[in-house]
């Protein structure tokens, strides 16, 4: 089976784009899940939907109409949020119901659902184009390098937005870039799981990593590995039992994440079981008893 | 030659929607000095800490901590007043004291600075525990941590003894003034409870959207206390 995805063409550009999208989105989710920024993901999946819409009643690349709508989404909330026009949550519900509804007119005045749009919404990794494949890596080089030079800072801001801003860091800046990494990655992750699932890529892997690390980079390896175990699963179970690829990798994130919850749960059972009832808090000595509210 | 005010305002003025939060605020603090700030609860005092730390913009007035406009020095220490995060955050306790150090510093003299922190304020034993199992009162000292751990210049703290029992309470005073003296921190404390800074502050001022006091605590009288407060039966009268 693994022959046949590495000896067709578009097969291998389905894996490849596949294994890319998992790890940029794998890096990104600790952050997204941490800064509740989850419904951001959704809002900007669907506001991509309006974009691709308009684009294919202009006649223009899909995915290039997608791109605009979601990263002029990202920096309208990113700017607006800050000034305290709107708060962030109905700053999406506005503009995501905004975009959607544009989406629906302009395949309204098309008449007919294309392949096109249905690949954007529900996801077609077996229609990924090597346009496509550069679209994947350049997001995913983006996303670790951002992360790589950044890591510090935004380890920070998301840890303590207002004390990572008295140390001096530009706390605003580094809320506009996650949302802008948030779009590209929504734009890049659209052919394989859609724009309805994508958010089980950006969110998921993250939420499995935090049941299971307990540093920053731990979490980050585990997410990453999280994503791209999904992909791969989803994608050779999608083919073998020839299902949609992206509902299925979003299911076998489902799987994981319900799988990971119940080990961590029985885990955590069994040591206080073998602790005698007794929490973490209480082997860390005297000094963790000298609170008014120390447990 | 006069050391420049590590903490100077001037005529600051700070409204937030359409009420007056504070008015005509002064206050021009020295080096090495301990500030407390009390007031009844709505006062101003946490918005005048946060003006300090360019947390909140000034309306009118002028507002210069260690020289520089708000959110300039780096050498400043801030204590929010409610020291929360997502317990889910991962990171262990001396990765949280971490970020406190600004960027650029080695290794290995960061893990040394942050365990000389961790050792002051009885954190060693919970170093490797992760940062989101702390009750209230540990979190209170982990932020602590991280605000002292940059070796500040000016320490800001909102509220620190909320959640800390009366040992804990005597224990954290006592390292604020060994500080202090060793060194010359100037502290800026916010709290509801005069008795607090009665005895440890050089300087207190009584604000109530204004500044109804401002001199040693020692000057402060009963009916100075009550204008600010509204109550005669909670001053305390301190001895030297």
């Amino acid at each position: 089976m693994l022959h046949d995805w590495l000896a067709l063409g578009f097969l291998r550009r389905a894996l490849i784009a596949g294994i890319l999208t998992a790890i940029s989105c794998g890096l990104l989710s600790p952050y997204i899940v941490l800064r509740r920024m989850a419904f951001a993901g959704h809002g900007l999946s669907h506001a991509a939907f309006g974009g691709a819409a308009v684009a294919l009643l202009l006649g223009v690349q899909v995915s290039l109409g997608g791109a605009v709508f979601a990263l002029v989404l990202a920096l309208v909330l990113a700017v607006g949020t800050r000034r305290g026009i709107l708060s962030e949550d109905s700053a999406i519900g506005i503009l995501v119901a905004a975009s959607m509804a544009i989406g629906v007119i302009c395949l309204s005045l098309r008449k007919r659902y294309t392949q096109d749009i249905f690949s954007f919404l529900f996801g077609n990794i077996l229609a990924v184009l090597p346009a496509d494949l550069i679209v994947s890596g350049a997001v995913a080089l983006a996303t670790v390098g951002c992360l790589v030079i950044f890591g510090r800072p935004l380890a920070s801001a998301t840890f303590h937005e207002e004390l990572a801003k008295v140390d001096g860091l530009p706390v605003d800046a580094i809320r506009a870039l996650l949302f802008v990494l948030v779009a590209m990655n929504v734009v890049a992750a659209m052919k394989i799981v859609g724009a309805i699932l994508v958010s089980a890529l950006l969110v998921v892997p993250g939420a499995i990593a935090l049941l299971i690390g307990r540093r920053l980079a731990s979490v980050q390896a585990a997410s990453l590995v999280a994503g791209v175990a999904a992909v791969l699963v989803g994608m050779e179970v999608s083919y073998l039992l020839d299902l949609p690829s992206g509902a299925v990798i979003a299911l076998v994130l489902f799987v994981g994440y319900g799988a990971s919850r119940s080990v961590t749960f029985l885990f955590a059972r069994a040591r206080r079981l073998r602790d005698g009832g007794t929490d973490l808090r209480t082997a860390a000595g005297p000094a963790s008893s000298g609170t008014r509210n120390g447990s | 030659m006069h050391a420049a005010p590590a903490v100077e305002i001037r005529g600051l003025r700070i409204r937030r929607g359409g009420i007056t939060i504070l008015k005509d605020v002064e206050i021009v603090l020295a080096p090495g000095s301990f500030l407390g700030v009390v007031g009844p609860n709505g006062g101003g005092k946490t918005t005048l800490v946060r003006a300090m730390v360019g947390l909140e913009k000034a309306d009118e007035g002028l507002v210069r901590v260690l020289g520089m406009p708000p959110g300039q020095s780096r050498e400043i220490g801030y204590l929010p007043q409610v020291p929360t995060f997502d317990p889910r955050f991962p990171a262990l306790v001396r990765d949280v004291v971490e970020m406190g150090l600004p960027k650029g510093s080695g290794g290995a003299h960061r893990k040394e600075q942050v365990a000389r922190v961790l050792a002051d304020l009885g954190l060693t034993p919970l170093a490797r525990k992760p940062a989101g199992i702390l009750s209230g009162g540990e979190r209170q000292r982990l932020f602590l941590a991280r605000a002292l751990v940059r070796e500040p210049r000016l320490l800001i703290l909102d509220e620190p003894t909320l959640g800390v029992d009366v040992q804990g309470l005597d224990t954290f005073l006592h390292l604020l003034e060994s500080l202090r003296i060793e060194r010359k921190l100037t502290i800026v404390m916010v709290s509801h409870d005069f008795s607090v800074v009665s005895t440890h502050a050089t300087e207190v001022v009584c604000l109530a959207q204004r500044i109804h006091f401002c001199g040693a605590p020692a000057d402060l009288n009963k009916e100075q206390f009550a204008e600010v407060f509204g109550v005669h039966n909670l001053f305390l009268e301190h001895h030297h």
